[in-house]
């Protein structure tokens, strides 16, 4: 069947079986490995990817239901400015170990730092709530979370451009 | 590759006429999909296969959400991810606004449509109880005929309900607040991402006085199907709530065959996991509801 959507900015058509899930698409038609296969049952969160701009689980989605829609995975989203400083951030706080799950995290925050003010704690543990880690104990993902939402909210753009980290 | 679903024949109707045609011309097992968010699991280990699936995504007339002064008006595609974020919903009906939150996870929500966690039915779906204290109406729609069902008929038990094979659900309706009502909903998880032992929905109206006028007790999850608790309800009649709200497991009047166990936990547990959420939601319902009075005085 027919799917015509729009993947990380270009127009895509693509002949897939209806029974195939969005994931296996992404990965398997497209090779985009970012996305990754964690439980396959919609908890863990590792093959988060945006629909239209809001994170879904692309284990948890026909390929047809995205139709006609905008999908964004992290390897279109890496030249954003706040992906640059939400890995950064990532990196310098430890946010990682073993980076299994850091694609759907990095997804996930940076949906919540598109909405363009501070967030607090709270709101930073409820939007990673649908990502499982079992490596970090989420405490220095959240404060690699926090640390890009201060830069991003806090510094002036020409403090970032001095530091290098501008768009 | 991990799971796939079984085959089947997939349909992309555009208008709602046209998914109306499909339903009722289509023989064999047929299953509208919306956000899929619950159905997608169930292809995935095939504990359901269909001959045909019909995406209702397509149809955009079916995502809306109108707040004027008869009262709410949802359309089933309708995301939750987008109730908890509206801040209408949120000030008027903070039950929806707390059940919506309370659905899964955000990549979840944003893909779940209000519909879907109404006509999936399953006893751990959050909206069934709160739209049942809030006495709405949902209407279903055939080639045939449009009909409106009551909430409290509409229910039947576990992932069964009024919806008849050839009708789709096209509309919710919440009938607009008594002045001095306050809303809420509470439910209990024994850990963050397991399904709720127990939920419950209150809907509190109070008088001048501070006591109760009018009072709806919603208990979930832990039934076969969400059910009010009249024998509650009646106990809480004209009674100030500022103190102990005074429920016990006497007024519990639910019979075995009713409980729905989802979990190893004992029944002493479960009872006492029900008293406190019933506790918790007549509590903070009561609270919102006088928050109405005191701010008119």
């Amino acid at each position: 069947m027919e799917l015509k959507f729009t993947l990380n900015g270009e127009k895509r058509q693509i002949d897939v079986e209806p029974r195939k899930l969005l994931i296996d698409v992404l990965r398997d038609d497209f090779g985009l490995t970012s996305v990754h296969s964690g439980c396959d049952t919609a908890m863990c969160g590792a093959c988060t990817v945006l629909v239209d701009g809001k994170p879904v689980k692309s284990c948890n989605l026909l390929a047809m239901q995205v139709q006609d829609s905008e999908v964004q995975t992290l390897e279109g989203l890496s030249n954003e400015h706040r992906m640059k400083i939400l890995k950064k951030s990532f990196l310098k706080n430890h946010g990682l170990q073993c980076g299994f799950c850091t694609s759907g995290m990095l997804i996930s925050s940076f949906y919540l730092l598109k909405k363009g003010r501070e967030s607090d704690d709270d709101e930073i543990r409820e939007a990673i709530e649908g990502n499982i880690c079992r490596c970090t104990g989420y405490v220095s993902i959240v404060k690699s979370i926090r640390e890009a939402d201060d830069i991003l909210n806090k510094t002036s753009l020409e403090e970032l451009e001095m530091k290098g980290e501008g768009r | 590759m991990g799971f796939t679903p079984a085959s089947f024949e997939y349909r992309r109707p555009s208008t709602l006429n046209e998914a109306l045609e499909l339903i009722s011309d289509l023989s064999g097992d047929v299953r509208i999909l919306a956000g899929g968010q619950s159905l997608i699991p169930l292809l995935k280990t095939r504990v359901a296969s269909y001959d045909y699936l019909i995406d209702i995504n397509g149809i955009r007339s079916l995502n809306y959400y109108v707040h004027d002064s008869d009262g709410d008006f949802y359309g089933p595609l309708y995301r939750i991810g987008s109730i908890a974020n509206n801040d209408v919903i949120k000030e008027n009906f903070p039950s929806i606004n707390e059940a919506a939150r309370s659905v899964a996870d955000t990549q979840i929500r944003n893909m779940g449509t209000i519909g879907g966690n109404i006509s999936h039915s399953d006893p751990g779906n959050d909206i069934p109880p709160v739209i049942l204290s809030l006495d709405a109406v949902i209407t279903l729609r055939s080639k045939k005929q449009e009909r409106r069902v009551h909430s409290p008929d509409f229910f039947y038990g576990p992932y069964e309900n009024a919806i008849g094979p050839d009708e789709i659900l096209v509309g919710i309706e919440i009938p607009r607040l008594k002045a001095n009502t306050g809303t809420s909903f509470v439910k209990f998880r024994g850990t963050a991402r397991e399904f709720s032992l127990s939920s419950a929905a209150s809907r509190i109206t109070v008088d001048g006085d501070l006591r109760v006028s009018n009072a709806v007790v919603v208990l979930a999850s832990c039934l076969m199907k969400p059910t009010r608790l009249e024998e509650i309800e009646a106990e809480l009649m004209d009674r100030n709530l500022s103190g102990d709200v005074p429920v016990s497991s006497n007024d519990l009047k639910v019979k075995e065959d009713e409980f729905f166990y989802r979990s190893e936990v004992s029944f002493d547990y479960l009872i006492k996991v029900i008293i406190h959420t019933l506790k918790s939601s007549i509590r903070s319902a009561y609270r919102r509801a006088i928050k109405g009075v005191n701010n008119g005085a």
